[in-house]
Formats: C-alpha cells, sequence, structure tokens
C-alpha cells in the first residue's frame, strides 16, 4: 500500500511584522482558505502600533494508491520538517527590468561574497510544539535574525518571517528605488521539506514546498488584478499543459475579475467612481454593447509589452517599464507613455469568451468562501493575496517565479533545482525603497493592493494619500509600521490603525 | 471540536438512546478528507423507522439549538444486513484501535460483494464490522466499515489483500477511504 505525501500550501507566504513576540497571540495565520480575509481579532497591530507577524501554515496531505486520504498529523505519524530560510539579495545582480541579461553585481566592490549573504542554513523541527530559530545568519559581519519556524499541537509546520529590520552596517546612503550597495532586509525565502512516517511505514520524503517571508499585507480586502495565483497558474497551462475551462463560469472566473477592478476604486483616486460601469454588467448576462464596451478597455496579451496602446486596462505598469521610460540603460529617457501590464492570457480568454456571450450565467449572488481547507485551496489562498505582476521588481517574488524557475507541478516549485533565497534576491534591497517609490505614476498605478495610492480614512469621504508622511526612502525604513491596514467597515473600505 | 463531541455525546446521544433502540456508533476522524470531522452510524429497520426518528431528533429543541451553531453535516444511506452488522458492545467493546470506512467502486459485483469478496478479506485478516451499499445511486458502489488493531495491522491487511490474485480478478476501485478512531462516548464499536 504505497502512501505518497505533498506539502500545502504548495508557496506559503509568511509576512514580516515588527512586533517580536512568537507565541500564537503575538501573530495570525495568513488565509488558509480562497477569498477569505483574516482580520486578527485585535487588529494587525499590537497596543504600541507594532504589526504583527502573519505565519504560513503548512500541513501535509496523504494519498494511498493515488487515493487522496486527507491531512496526516502527529496523530497517525511522526513528522520532521526541514525549513532554510536566506536572504541574498546583496550578493545578487542589480536589477536593471526583465527581459533582458541581468544587470552587474549588487556590492561589486565587496570580493568576500558570502559575507553578503543572510544564510543561517536549514533548521529541524520534529514532532508537535517544536522551535528553532533563524538566528545565526549574518549580513558583514552583523546579525540579521530571519525568523523562526514552530509545529502546533497537530505537528503542523508554523513559519514566521523577519522583523522589518533594514540596515547597513557601514551608514551607506539609499540611493535608489531597487539597488542600494551596503544595504540589507529582513526578508527571506526557502524551501519546506518534510519527512512523514506513517504508524506501520518507513519513513516516506514529501513533496516539498516553498516560503516567502515578504513585507505585510496592508490591504488585505483588496486583491491584486493579476494575483500571483493567476500568474503561475499561467505557467501550469504553459509549460505543464494545466487544463481550463474552454468556456467560463460567470461566478468563478469573470466576476472576481470585475470586483477586483471595482475594488480598486478603495485604494486609488486615480480609478474612483470610473469603474462604475462594471457594476452595471453584474448580474449577468448584460447586453453585448456592455460586455464589449468593458472588454475592449483590456491590453491583448499578444501586443509587443512594450507598446502604447489605447487599450488602458489594466491601469498598471507594465514590467517592461525600463524599455518603454529608457532607463536603466534601456536607451534614452522616454516619459510620455503608457504601456500597462496586461492580464494573463487564461484571464484575458476569459473575458474575450465572456464579451462573446459564451459563458455560463451561473451567477446567484456574490461567491462566498468556502468552509473547508482543502490542499489546493491553502495553495491558492496563499497566493491571491500575493502580486502576479507587473514584476518591476515586483512585490513578494520577482519574474524569475514566473518565467525561469522549473516547476515539478502546477504551483509546486522543483526545489531540487533552487536555493534558498532564490524567488526574493531580485527584489528590491532594502524593500522598503521600491515600497516608497511605487505609487501612482501618471497615467498609470504600479501595485495599488499591496502599496495603495489613496484610501479613505475612516469617517471620511475624501481621499488622502495613504503613505501621507512618509517623504523620504528613509522614512519608509524607519515608519513603515505606522502605514495603516485597510479593512472593510460596511460597504466600504477604510484605512484603521494608522500610528504615523 | 470539542463543542461537536459536546453537542453528540452530551445532548445528541442521550436523545437518541431515548429514541431509538438500534445500533449507535460514534467515530472521530484522523485522516479524512475533510477534518475536523465526526462520523456517527446509526442503523434502522426501516427507511419509514430513519424518517420517524430523524422528525423527531429533528424537532427537539436541544438539537435545534445546537445545530443552529454547527458549521455543516451531510448524510448518507447505506443498505445493510442484519447479519453484516458485527458492533461489539459492553465488555467486548473495542476500546483502541482504528476503523476505517472504506467505499469500492466495483461495476461487475452489481447488487452485493460476491462470496470471494469476503473470501479475500478473510486470507488478508479482514474483518469488516459494517458492509453496505449505497442508496440510491445507479452505479454500485459498497462501504465496509473495518477495525484494526493499528495502523501498522491496517497497512499490511490491505498490503496482503492487493497481492492476493483472487482480489485483483474482483475488478474493484477504492473511490474514497476514511480512518477513524472510537470517540469516547461511543455505545458500540
Amino acid at each position: 500500500m504505497a502512501w505518497t505525501f505533498k506539502i500545502f500550501p504548495a508557496i506559503g507566504i509568511a509576512r514580516i511584522g515588527n512586533h517580536l513576540g512568537s507565541a500564537p497571540q503575538d501573530y495570525y495565520v495568513g488565509p488558509e482558505i480562497p477569498g477569505t480575509v483574516i482580520v486578527p481579532p485585535d487588529g494587525y497591530k499590537d497596543s504600541s502600533g507594532r504589526v504583527l507577524r502573519q505565519a504560513a501554515r503548512f500541513r501535509i496531505y496523504g494519498w494511498e494508491k493515488g487515493v487522496f486520504m486527507g491531512e496526516i498529523t502527529s496523530s497517525v505519524a511522526d513528522i520532521t520538517w526541514t525549513v532554510e530560510l536566506a536572504n541574498t539579495k546583496a550578493a545578487f545582480n542589480q536589477f536593471t527590468g526583465i527581459g533582458e541579461p541581468t544587470g552587474p553585481l549588487r556590492n561589486a566592490s565587496v570580493t568576500d561574497r558570502s559575507s553578503l549573504m543572510i544564510t543561517p542554513g536549514p533548521r529541524t523541527i520534529a514532532g508537535p510544539n517544536g522551535a528553532a530559530v533563524f538566528d545565526t545568519g549574518l549580513f558583514m559581519g552583523t546579525s540579521v535574525p530571519l525568523g523562526e519556524i514552530q509545529t502546533d499541537s497537530s505537528g503542523r509546520l508554523v513559519v514566521l518571517g523577519g522583523f522589518g529590520n533594514s540596515g547597513s552596517p557601514s551608514n551607506a546612503p539609499l540611493t535608489s528605488f531597487d539597488n542600494n550597495d551596503g544595504w540589507h532586509d529582513d526578508v527571506s525565502d526557502g524551501p519546506v521539506t518534510a519527512t512523514v512516517t506513517l504508524q506501520g511505514n518507513n519513513p516516506i520524503q514529501a513533496s516539498g514546498a516553498w516560503v516567502i517571508c515578504p513585507l505585510p499585507r496592508f490591504a488585505p480586502p483588496i486583491f491584486h488584478i493579476i494575483s500571483l495565483y493567476d500568474a503561475l497558474l499561467q505557467v501550469a497551462v504553459d509549460r505543464l499543459g494545466y487544463p481550463v475551462p474552454s468556456t467560463p463560469s460567470f461566478t468563478n472566473d469573470v466576476y472576481p475579475i470585475l470586483q477586483r477592478a471595482i475594488q480598486y476604486q478603495w485604494v486609488t483616486s486615480k480609478i474612483g467612481n470610473k469603474h462604475a460601469p462594471l457594476q452595471a454588467v453584474i448580474p449577468p448576462p448584460a447586453t453585448t454593447d456592455q460586455r464589449n464596451m468593458v472588454f475592449q478597455q483590456l491590453r491583448d496579451p499578444a501586443t509587443t509589452p512594450t507598446v502604447d496602446t489605447p487599450h488602458l486596462m489594466p491601469a498598471i505598469w507594465t514590467d517592461y517599464f525600463a524599455q518603454v521610460f529608457g532607463i536603466r540603460g534601456h536607451g534614452s529617457p522616454n516619459t510620455g507613455h503608457w504601456a500597462n501590464h496586461p492580464l494573463t492570457r487564461t484571464q484575458y480568454n476569459v473575458m474575450k469568451n465572456w464579451a462573446a456571450g459564451n459563458f455560463i450565467n451561473d451567477w446567484v449572488g456574490p461567491p462566498a468562501p468556502g468552509t473547508n481547507i482543502t490542499p489546493d485551496g491553502l495553495t491558492r489562498a496563499a497566493l491571491e493575496n500575493c502580486s502576479g505582476g507587473p514584476f518591476f521588481p515586483g512585490i513578494e517574488s520577482s519574474f524569475f517565479t514566473r518565467d525561469v524557475y522549473p516547476y515539478v507541478e502546477p504551483f509546486r516549485l522543483d526545489g531540487t533545482q533552487l536555493e534558498a533565497g532564490d524567488l526574493t534576491k531580485q527584489q528590491a534591497v532594502p524593500w522598503q525603497t521600491d515600497f516608497f517609490d511605487c505609487v501612482f505614476q501618471s497615467p498609470l498605478s504600479w501595485w495599488p493592493a499591496a502599496h495603495p495610492d489613496d484610501v479613505f480614512a475612516a469617517n471620511s469621504n475624501n481621499y488622502v494619500t495613504w503613505d501621507r508622511g512618509l517623504n523620504s526612502f528613509s522614512d519608509m525604513v524607519n515608519f513603515w509600521s505606522g502605514l495603516g491596514f485597510l479593512v472593510q467597515s460596511g460597504d466600504s473600505i477604510i484605512e484603521t490603525e494608522r500610528n504615523l | 471540536m470539542p463543542h461537536l463531541h459536546s453537542y453528540l455525546g452530551g445532548t445528541f446521544l442521550p436523545y437518541l438512546t431515548q429514541i431509538h433502540r438500534g445500533p449507535k456508533m460514534f467515530l472521530d476522524a484522523i485522516v479524512a478528507p475533510h477534518t475536523p470531522q465526526a462520523l456517527v452510524l446509526t442503523a434502522f429497520s426501516s427507511f419509514a423507522e430513519m424518517i420517524e426518528i430523524r422528525g423527531k431528533i429533528a424537532a427537539h429543541p436541544d438539537i435545534q439549538r445546537a445545530r443552529a451553531d454547527r458549521e455543516c453535516g451531510e448524510a448518507q444511506i447505506l443498505i445493510t444486513s442484519a447479519d453484516s452488522l458485527q458492533f461489539h458492545a459492553g465488555p467486548t467493546r473495542r476500546r483502541d484501535g482504528i476503523f476505517e470506512l472504506r467505499a469500492y467502486h466495483a461495476p461487475a459485483w452489481r447488487d452485493r460483494p460476491p462470496a470471494a469478496v469476503n473470501a479475500a478479506f478473510r486470507r488478508a485478516g479482514i474483518r469488516p464490522i459494517l458492509t453496505a451499499s449505497a442508496a440510491g445511486e445507479h452505479v454500485p458502489r459498497f462501504t465496509f466499515l473495518v477495525a484494526f488493531e493499528s495502523l501498522a495491522v491496517r497497512q499490511e491487511a490491505w498490503g496482503s489483500l492487493e497481492a492476493d490474485s483472487e482480489w485483483s480478478e474482483l475488478e474493484a476501485k477504492v473511490s474514497g477511504a476514511s480512518i477513524y478512531k472510537l470517540a469516547p462516548y461511543s455505545p458500540l464499536s
């Protein structure tokens, strides 16, 4: 009776925070069911205004001779987890944009490249209620803790990331949004593996997962128009032949795209009420003219990415910003362009079919999140809360994750081909500089679901700039945790817990 | 889950015992497609009796209150025969070990498992305490509840069955399986 085991989510997200505790009340577990928004009982910050970390919880699921059996916990098996976290940003190449060979090295004058890599090495824990910390990593001789791992009472793995500490032991200045020599941050990523010994069986290695420990998610109710789930679904379609339905469901496929676009009104004044016409196509079927009017706004993913088109939606910048704007060695500065980032080809085809009337009208109202935790749902819930583009260089992970790295099955990276730190090494160092810079840049936004442009404060009908009061890269490094979190309040989404 | 067991053992079972004398078994999932999960097995002599008892349960105010707090629940009707019920009660009650609810898709078996199935099970050391077919399904699906001393014994038993050439000829395919332990308040095992 052959068993196989897999770890889910295939990619988990553990977000950093500067609240230092690691007891269960000191953090919250990220979304585990698609469509859910986690609001900690006492908010996203502690009483001192420090941001709680969002943990990633990993579970083992078992199949016996191909039959799905369910979650495997410590009640039936001995489970040994091994996790490695690393931050290798400072030793990697400068970010120069995608579509071109990688740039020159960051910190090129440093000959001891290992001194730039925060690599505490793997940690292993077995059984329930275990714990280990990643506290031995160094950057230029300075200690940089990256977080810790725990097991809960059922033997599930809980990963906690870093504390939002970015710094420069040499007091180097912050000069650019992406490449700052002499600097480090404490985001990280790495492989998650497990050995499962079911009672009466020999130890079996579970199919491995990966964890990313990126910056906090300040706008949990706002989903990215192109999430990392969407981007990696397209990878699965293109590289693994993963099938998607030829006829989309309005409720499951079309509505989420429309709804995300509508929700952007809460994070950028540039949208404001301009997406009100989208309300007119809900509920379906709407008229052909109404559907076409929406579809015609969308950029075709087959269009050369650097070309300006009149199809301005989604209103977010392209991956190829460097080429369009003539920066980073890509020609001369060339402002006045607006090449936007398209939906994935699968998303675009959903909208194209819908516009043509080729969709299943299964509408009975907005879909409620499920109630059961499932293996695939764990992965989707983690990735739908991450940005799937533009990758310039991106929020949680880089274009390597979409365009380069190998997958053994949909959403599951081939860990044998990767090293800890690979998913975040191309991101800005420190992350705060890119996060400071990624505001609305006329005529498009960057990642308003990650970094809102404009928000509504409580009891106000007027937009205010979300990062008001932060005026420099250094301000973002020092005061990022004072930024507000967005929460649902009745029919509105408002800013709360701001302490700047 | 403690709330669910409190309801099942403290509210549901006492009332069910008052109105129904048939077999009752309560199990707690340790490996199942959806967990946490509890399984309640109740046997009735007829559809009419089942509907009558279920109506009484649904009308009981304490149960209505408790069910209002439950997230979800689902029921499946299985058809069996009295001689297939091999439950233990009293001093012979199985207190340790595990129970597996295992379903087979087996069109070739038609209405009931052929005698060769029980023979193959016996050779592998598998002794179902319940054998049943799913009611109302147009493709034959058969469900067995099997008690094992441990997961290791279970592994060995199914391994022996898989290696049995006569079993292979019976063309049965596992369509689902869940593993349970006995709830402490279960009257039968």
